[in-house]
């Protein structure tokens, strides 16, 4: 009995900040009509946790076993995303779309290569990055990601520290990032907020979570529908992303950083092992019959 | 300490955590119709609860007879929860999809990312040993991956009439 409390003081923690988070309750802040975010339960919580361990007020132990449950309490999650998928499609084909949202959807999975689209030219051209940009952009920098760079480049790489560092960055930035990106994309009213919902699904899910909540405080009365464009999106990510980085994103993240390092003037290093690495001759041998290869190509 | 204690501690006080949050986060809307009481909760979290067993076992099962198909234990999930809410198909898929949508996505999320955020404090001191130049990389991928899926979407559903 006293091992099953052994950790008793997380779970108070857990539902300190979780209480306190939900009764401040959700803040709209609006700067002009069309510029302005909204806060929300679930940033408040993550931000107070970081914020408490960065004082160093509970140890090392107890933010790693916190780390552990966060696995655990995110399947309940999960479920109640997994279980607004089939009514919410069957809503979307009574009302006769369900052939331009069924496609709306799918196509849009390909938007996911927007972060080497967007984030690689950046990282290359502006922060003078090397190979660790093709890490960092490849995707979201979640698991999948770090086991698809950890198997190809090894994660001592330079592409290893990329997905490495964005990793860290997302866990401690990523879900209040995404809350106040989705709630600024909703104010400046580019975008039809089942767009925005579709967009939501980037396969973490309290990346998910914290930009479809921002949709929600939003657009209070389209809510159900904009959750039927998030989940069904979120679980097409979950399903198709690792598939989509591997084939797909990463040839072309590859391809962009050639183009981009030789804009730059650098060598393009092409190192599709970790031990090539340590070869320096077969890393320029590699990189001049990679340049080759692409020459003909195009 | 053994997983399946584990599981059952995080189950339960995230169980708990979710039905009190909901409540206070029904309470706010000032609308007395949409208030769930966290007994009203109970259903839904009960059903969540038995989606997430039943997903455990599938995985472990899977393990079992066939262990060459690595499918995470989400999938299984998602897979159940399509399956038993698709109208229609089940007696009970409508009672399913009432009572777990008694329970809202935000006050939901509130316990998961306390957990995070007090698990988040572990990975303080890496992140700070970033150069702003992975920080922000990485922060405009992320950009780039939810403006590139809305732009997609936004032009198909108009293109669709969906919009």
């Amino acid at each position: 009995m006293r091992e099953f409390f052994k950790d008793w003081k997380i779970h108070v923690l857990c539902a300190v900040i979780a209480l306190a988070a939900e009764l401040i309750g959700v803040r709209k802040f609006s700067i002009t009509a069309s510029i302005g975010f909204s806060l929300f339960p679930m940033l408040y919580a993550m931000a107070i946790g970081i914020v408490l361990g960065g004082c160093r007020l509970f140890s090392m132990e107890t933010m790693k076993q916190a780390s552990s449950y966060i696995t655990i309490s995110v399947m309940f999650l999960t479920a109640k995303v997994a279980s607004g998928i089939s009514p919410g499609i069957y809503d979307i084909y009574r009302q006769g779309k369900l052939v331009g949202s069924g496609l709306a959807l799918i196509l849009q999975e390909f938007g996911n290569m927007g972060t080497a689209l967007l984030g690689l030219p950046i990282a290359v051209l502006v922060f003078k990055m090397g190979r660790a940009a093709v890490g960092c952009t490849l995707s979201t920098s979640r698991e999948s990601t770090i086991a698809i760079i950890g198997e190809l480049y090894g994660l001592d790489s330079e592409e290893g520290v990329g997905v490495m560092g964005g990793y860290v960055t997302g866990t401690v930035l990523g879900t209040v990032f995404f809350g106040l990106m989705a709630s600024i994309c909703a104010h400046t009213g580019f975008f039809h907020p089942y767009a925005l919902g579709a967009a939501c699904g980037v396969g973490s899910a309290s990346m998910m979570s914290a930009s479809l909540g921002a949709l929600e405080v939003e657009f209070p009365q389209m809510a159900e529908q904009i959750q039927t464009y998030a989940y069904t999106s979120q679980a097409l990510t979950n399903g198709d992303g690792m598939l989509m980085s591997l084939i797909l994103t990463l040839p072309m993240t590859n391809w962009l950083y050639k183009k981009c390092a030789r804009i730059r003037g650098i060598d393009t290093e092409v190192t599709p092992t970790a031990e090539m690495v340590t070869d320096s001759q077969g890393l320029t041998a590699a990189g001049q019959s990679d340049d080759q290869e692409g020459g003909t190509e195009k | 300490m053994t997983r399946l204690v584990m599981l059952l501690k995080g189950w339960c006080v995230t169980g708990i955590l979710a039905a009190i949050c909901n409540y206070i986060y029904t309470l706010r809307m000032n609308n007395p119709a949409k208030v769930v009481t966290p007994l009203e909760a109970v259903p839904g979290l009960l059903l969540m609860l038995g989606m997430i067993i039943a997903s455990q076992l599938c995985h472990k099962l899977m393990q079992k007879i066939a262990p060459s198909v690595k499918a995470p234990v989400v999938l299984y999930i998602t897979l159940i929860g399509i399956l038993i809410t698709a109208p229609g198909l089940f007696p009970f898929s409508g009672f399913v999809y009432k009572s777990i949508g008694k329970i809202s996505l935000l006050p939901l999320c509130t316990p998961i990312l306390a957990y995070a955020g007090i698990g988040g404090g572990k990975d303080l001191k890496t992140f700070k040993e970033q150069g702003i130049a992975i920080v922000a990389t990485t922060l405009i991928a992320l950009f780039g991956t939810f403006i590139g899926s809305a732009i997609i979407a936004q032009l198909v559903m108009k293109g669709t009439g969906v919009i």
